[in-house]
């Protein structure tokens, strides 16, 4: 791996917002509260390197998909600085804009919602690179054989529609249809979520397959350990909108810092551990319009201390490769 | 010691334009008081119809067309409606996938299990209105006094679980059916509920059903498993025993399909291709044309062959006898 990380994301939040109406403004200018901001993504910074697979782990409303979407340009950022193979997102030039946003694609969970229902497969996957101008319009069917070849498909249903496919089928569509832009970067949303496990286990050879064969860097967002322990190298942990452990995904398995990815290993159902009881975190998801002051999971925290409640810890070093955000590391050292 | 319930060569068919679909296809088992029965399958398996035959809640163009479904020794198909209304809710209760298919998104939470609690017992709405708070203290709702109050969208998806839960347990049934009740919730959510379910089964003794296609999860909370594929239980045995030594290639399949299983990088022990659609199946084991294992041999109706005390599989060739010999 050079030197120069591929994508990296300093500080980067997203906030949301509700535009108030004609009625609230003048509520507002009366004295009226704003409408709430609620922070999907509080100031998250990631290095992801060249080729390398990075798992993004939390639980819904945690800010991960917003973050795989600010990756892939589907949101804009409401701060930070976002830059790709070293030039940064405000100095790009259109040509630059253009090329990163073809290099990351993006894979969404479900395939039916992604899919346009009234167009043809052909039309799906072979539209894009013909309008971007990276195959000639008469090189189309061929494209596209060879990339239904390439996920899996057989290329005698290019002219069916994505209703008549089955689940699985049709996440291959949309792998197919991502790949035809020739990108360097996949950002993958829960992208086997929505599959049966034998259908899972296909697709997930079939990315682990297409990053062997064209080198792929891979941004995997998933609420399912086993399927980040299976394919990524690292992992990042979220918490209401904050990075709150990052690691080499082996490291973290094995003996995870913070107590937050403790409860998330502890509390992910595997197979061979046989009938046991449960013992599991209290409480819920705190809303993210009022996140808890101090550290984000005091709330729940079975090792919460008096100073958790006052002061949010930093994200700080704490073995070779790994960060994590916890008051308890600091007592340690 | 009886049965509490009894499911002999059940099956379940849906007669559409396209042809009969045998969404179940001769499924037989039976569960003792305080059991939990894992039922694991992949969508389409049949696993949720099973259930729903048991409720009686089939709709058109479904019909049970054979078999019997005796519950304390009380046939269940056919059961005229009055009666099967006395037995839905009172001595069998169901938990689904989605608690908002429970719970009507238009009245408060006390509204409806007072009613629920008025539709199978003669009490004064104070009473019913106690044992309402009563259970939803006991499914882990704090401030029950107050909650009970709010309406379903006041609360979250695990909280909404809970609820739906505590109106199964009303009236203490001697029967859970439980249609993938943590399947839309997060980890540390689903971590709860199966908390919660595995006391609640231990405390009142009701014996359950719970569907599942995780086969993880139905590990740490059944007694025993049925394997469904393709309308028909394609394997039966104790958990240990089928986690531990799956008999039916399928089974073996689906083990190897969960990631955390296989060394982290390497390869997927998939299996090939899809399931079969009901409407077409092969004319001998339906799964014999994913089946490593398969030959000619497969091309017949596959036997049941006993593996062990009270477990079987049907296949020609179980695996653990294999490994036996």
């Amino acid at each position: 791996m050079t030197a120069q990380p591929h994508v990296v994301l300093e500080d980067v939040s997203k906030l949301f917002t509700r535009k108030p109406d004609f009625a609230e403004r003048i509520a507002i200018s009366l004295g009226w509260p704003e409408p709430p901001v609620v922070r999907a993504v509080d100031g998250v910074s990631l290095e992801i390197g060249h080729g390398e697979a990075l798992g993004l782990v939390g639980e819904s409303g945690c800010g991960k998909s917003t973050l795989g979407r600010i990756v892939a340009g589907v949101h804009a950022k409401s701060g930070g600085r976002f830059s790709f193979d070293g030039k940064e997102e405000a100095d790009w030039t259109k040509a630059d804009a253009k090329r990163a946003r073809l290099d990351i694609q993006m894979i969404f969970q479900d395939p039916m919602s992604s899919l346009n229902p009234r167009k043809r497969i052909a039309d799906i996957i072979g539209e894009a690179p013909v309008v971007h101008g990276l195959i000639p319009a008469s090189q189309r069917q061929a494209a596209v054989a060879e990339l239904m070849r390439e996920v899996g498909l057989d290329p005698a249903y290019a002219r069916r529609f994505p209703h008549q496919f089955s689940g699985g089928q049709r996440q291959r569509i949309g792998i197919a249809r991502a790949l035809a832009v020739e990108p360097k970067f996949l950002v993958c949303d829960e992208a086997v979520a929505a599959l049966d496990v034998s259908i899972q286990a296909q697709v997930l050879n079939l990315f682990m397959d297409l990053r062997e064969r064209r080198g792929l860097t891979y941004l995997f967002i998933s609420h399912d350990l086993g399927v980040i322990e299976q394919l990524t190298d690292r992992v990042a942990i979220m918490y209401l909108g904050q990075i709150v452990e990052v690691g080499a995904t082996r490291d973290i398995f094995a003996g995870p810092a913070h107590p937050y990815t403790q409860a998330l290993l502890e509390e992910a159902p595997r197979i061979g551990r046989g009938r046991r009881v449960y013992a599991p975190l209290k409480g819920e998801l705190p809303s993210p319009l009022a996140p808890p002051p101090g550290c984000r999971f005091h709330t729940r925290c079975p090792h919460a201390m008096p100073v958790c409640k006052t002061e949010a810890p930093a994200l700080k070093q704490i073995a070779a490769g790994r960060i994590a955000a916890c008051h308890l590391n600091d007592k340690a050292t | 010691m009886t049965a509490l319930l009894d499911v002999e060569n059940l099956k379940t068919h849906f007669f559409t334009r396209a042809g009969v679909v045998k969404a179940v296809d001769g499924v037989s088992f039976s569960l003792s008081e305080g059991e939990v029965l894992g039922l694991v399958g992949e969508s389409g398996s049949g696993k949720t119809v099973a259930n729903f035959s048991i409720l009686g809640l089939v709709d058109e163009p479904g019909r049970i067309v054979e078999g019997s479904i005796r519950f304390r020794g009380e046939e269940l198909v056919g059961m005229p409606v009055g009666r099967m209304r006395k037995l839905r809710g009172h001595d069998i209760a169901m938990v689904f996938q989605d608690p908002m298919m429970t719970l009507t998104p238009v009245l408060r939470i006390e509204t409806q299990m007072v009613e629920a609690v008025l539709a199978h017992e003669k009490v004064s709405a104070k009473a019913a209105r106690d044992r309402a708070v009563d259970v939803l203290a006991r499914v882990g709702i704090p401030a029950p006094e107050d909650r009970i109050r709010a309406y379903p969208h006041q609360f979250s998806g695990g909280m909404r679980q809970r609820v739906a839960i505590a109106i199964a347990l009303l009236h203490k049934p001697a029967l859970i059916l439980a249609d993938e009740p943590t399947t839309a919730l997060d980890v540390t959510i689903q971590g709860q509920i199966i908390a919660e379910m595995q006391k609640l089964v231990s405390e009142t003794g009701a014996a359950m059903i719970w569907v599942s296609h995780d086969l993880a999860v139905v590990e740490t909370i059944a007694d025993k498993i049925a394997v469904m594929y393709a309308g028909r239980i394609v394997e039966f045995g104790t958990a240990a025993e089928v986690i531990g030594a799956p008999a039916h290639p399928y089974t073996q399949g689906l083990l190897d399909s969960i990631p955390s299983r296989t060394t982290p990088g390497q390869r997927l022990n998939q299996i090939p291709g899809m399931a079969p659609s009901v409407l077409h199946l092969p004319p001998g084991c339906a799964f014999a044309p994913r089946c490593r294992y398969a030959d000619e041999a497969c091309n017949a109706p596959p036997p049941v062959r006993d593996t062990g005390a009270g477990r079987w599989a049907r296949c020609v060739r179980p695996l653990v006898l294999e490994a036996a010999q």
